[in-house]
């Protein structure tokens, strides 16, 4: 736990720690709904941990999950009552219990090594994207849907107009909370390029086309993003050689304009957004690859758009980060 | 049915303050092992992976959690962090240290609990805390300096610093009933020097009244008294100490005619076979 406010005296410290298993690989965190505990997936071993944030110190418990291999990405349902798990090394979806915490079952799915994934109750669909075998033999190039209340596949989409296999590397989701038709986004890891399904309310089907791509050997490994809530603004980061890009998208939300790219550190990967919209937080680590690890921290001022301040704490002390969220108050989710 | 909802609130009150089933919570401050006890674990370790820290382990053996580390709050590599202390309320606990001239307040009423750092190039090897009874103050022994620090909980500062007529300060205990405050010399940081008296001073103006001897044997009888410790409600007052080299524990007892203490052994570890080896430490 880091104070990442860059007017704090204490900006950049190490307040607090819990301590988890040196072999768990630990990948993401999300909140469930009311933002009461932390879920942390884990490409090491087959167990989610849950740190109860209403209890002091914090309470971390342990949910072997021997069904989920290599989980990635979570989303949960609207009423908070279930949590989906992209199980990337499984290759199905794991869905759980968000009271209790437990599995309950498991999706196959007809594209493997899920990663990321997308919930929209609304329309009564799962995103889950179709990324990469964890030796990389496979990367994918679709996504799927699936009916949430049957939890069967209603169609897979190609997010590439190269022929199969076009090895594009779909990963993050994220459907635009609130967009009218709903909207999911996605991010091509390995094609370095970002994709929109759009919901045809008629047709109950999904339309893709490809709305911006990074030129050649420029910036690569595009994996979060994120909007403002005017929407007018589009943040994503790309991990090689590191850096967050903001996207004019005053336009529509479909036509992104690239507007301005700072520079952050190797590995930038996921970041966080504060309540406010001051601040945008970057963790710079992706998956402890090599060139690719740097453990910063970047905080960028979203409204001069500049790098206000940089915290070495982890990388100081020999260490990388996997993923960065803020805590309540600062907490905001997706897409604002 | 006054009484009855008067019960109701009382168990709801005894409710919200039960700590959760089977588990006790403490607070450990912890450092890496010296090196050749790595060494000998065959561990990894060397500069620069040195740590420190507090840690909040579950030590409730009916607990599921039983010996689970809970949480960290990470303390400099270079502190030598040494003892922990609460504040008169519980709010704030305040950490010692052999290493930095730094002492650390940790304030619970947060979360996650907040440490600060206090600089005290003044005291350097700071060791046992004690309190006013009206929380107004605090008082740590600084035993490389061979001085008092006298801080204000309020702001965590120092106020004063006070010399002492016996060098090398550990232990310290205060009585305000009889107006004393009792202060060990224990010893220096290399064992050259082992002390073998406590002071008392008037608790109102901080100043040495006595030193009282706790060893029957000839001065210099290296008995290095340490911790000392007031049992508040005795009457008389009596305070106990012990001597950690010659592994004994003394009681000075308190003459309210004389207005000063008188010292005894009560214990000697030595007949339970507990006697303190000196070698390596000391031979």
């Amino acid at each position: 736990m880091i104070d990442v406010d860059p007017e704090s005296d204490t900006f950049g410290k190490w307040l607090a720690d819990f301590p988890l298993p040196p072999t768990l690989v630990s990948h993401h965190m999300y909140f469930n709904n009311d933002r009461t505990k932390i879920y942390i997936t884990a490409l090491g071993d087959a167990v989610l941990h849950v740190l109860d944030i209403t209890r002091v110190p914090y309470r971390l418990k342990a949910v072997p999950a021997p069904e989920c291999q290599i989980s990635e990405n979570m989303a949960f349902s609207a009423d908070g009552t279930r949590f989906y798990v992209a199980c990337l090394g499984s290759n199905n979806v794991l869905v759980g219990d968000a009271i209790t915490d437990l599995p309950l079952t498991t999706i196959d799915l007809p594209e493997p090594h899920p990663h990321g994934i997308a919930v929209h109750d609304g329309i009564g669909r799962l995103l889950v994207s179709s990324s990469n075998s964890p030796d990389f033999s496979f990367i994918g190039d679709t996504i799927t849907a699936i009916d949430l209340a049957t939890m069967e596949p209603t169609g897979t989409y190609r997010v590439s107009n190269e022929p199969s296999p076009a090895k594009v590397g779909p990963a993050f989701i994220l459907f635009l909370p609130g967009h009218e038709p709903p909207v999911a986004f996605v991010n091509n890891f390995a094609a370095r390029s970002l994709l929109a399904a759009q919901w045809d309310p008629e047709k109950k089907d999904f339309a893709v086309q490809q709305i911006f791509e990074f030129g050649e050997a420029e910036h690569a490994f595009p994996i979060a993003m994120d909007f403002s809530a005017a929407r007018d603004r589009m943040y994503l980061a790309t991990s090689q050689p590191g850096s967050f890009h903001i996207f004019d998208t005053s336009g529509g939300v479909l036509q992104p304009v690239l507007i301005k790219t700072l520079t952050t550190a190797p590995g930038a990967h996921h970041f966080a957004i504060t309540a406010d919209e001051r601040y945008a937080v970057v963790q710079n680590g992706l998956i402890n690859f090599p060139g690719m690890n740097d453990g910063a921290i970047t905080v960028i001022d979203l409204r001069a758009e500049e790098v206000a301040g940089q915290i070495d704490t982890l990388k100081d002390a020999g260490l990388t980060n996997n993923d960065i969220i803020l805590l309540p108050p600062w907490n905001r989710p997706l897409g604002g | 049915m006054k009484y009855l909802a008067l019960s109701v609130v009382a168990l709801a009150a005894a409710a919200v303050l039960e700590p959760a089933k089977a588990e006790i919570l403490a607070m450990v401050l912890y450092e890496t092992k010296a090196e050749d006890s790595l060494q000998s674990l065959k561990l990894g370790g060397g500069p620069g992976a040195r740590r420190e820290g507090i840690a909040i382990l579950d030590v409730d053996p009916e607990s599921e959690t039983f010996g689970a580390w809970l949480a960290d709050y990470p303390l400099p590599p270079t502190l030598v962090s040494h003892h922990i202390y609460y504040n008169n309320d519980r709010s704030k606990a305040y950490v010692t240290a052999l290493g930095d001239s730094l002492f650390h307040v940790l304030d619970m009423t947060r979360v996650p609990y907040r440490l600060k750092a206090i600089e005290v190039p003044a005291c350097k090897v700071s060791e046992n805390i004690v309190f006013s009874a009206d929380g107004a103050r605090f008082y740590m022994t600084c035993l490389e300096s061979q001085n008092l620090l006298v801080g204000d909980p309020a702001t965590a500062l120092p106020i004063d610093y006070i010399d002492l007529p016996e060098p090398y300060p550990h232990g310290i205990a205060i009585h305000e009933g009889i107006d004393r405050m009792l202060v060990t010399s224990t010893n220096s940081t290399d064992m050259s020097y082992l002390g073998e008296t406590f002071t008392a001073f008037e608790f109102s103006t901080l100043k040495p009244l006595n030193s009282y001897k706790t060893s029957n044997e000839p001065s210099p009888s290296r008995a290095a008294p340490a911790a000392i410790l007031f049992r508040d409600k005795a009457d008389p007052p009596f305070a106990v100490v012990n001597n950690w080299a010659a592994g004994t524990a003394w009681i000075a007892i308190w003459d309210p005619v004389a207005e000063g203490f008188a010292v005894q052994q009560i214990f000697d570890f030595a007949e339970i076979g507990h006697e303190f080896r000196r070698c390596p430490y000391l031979c």
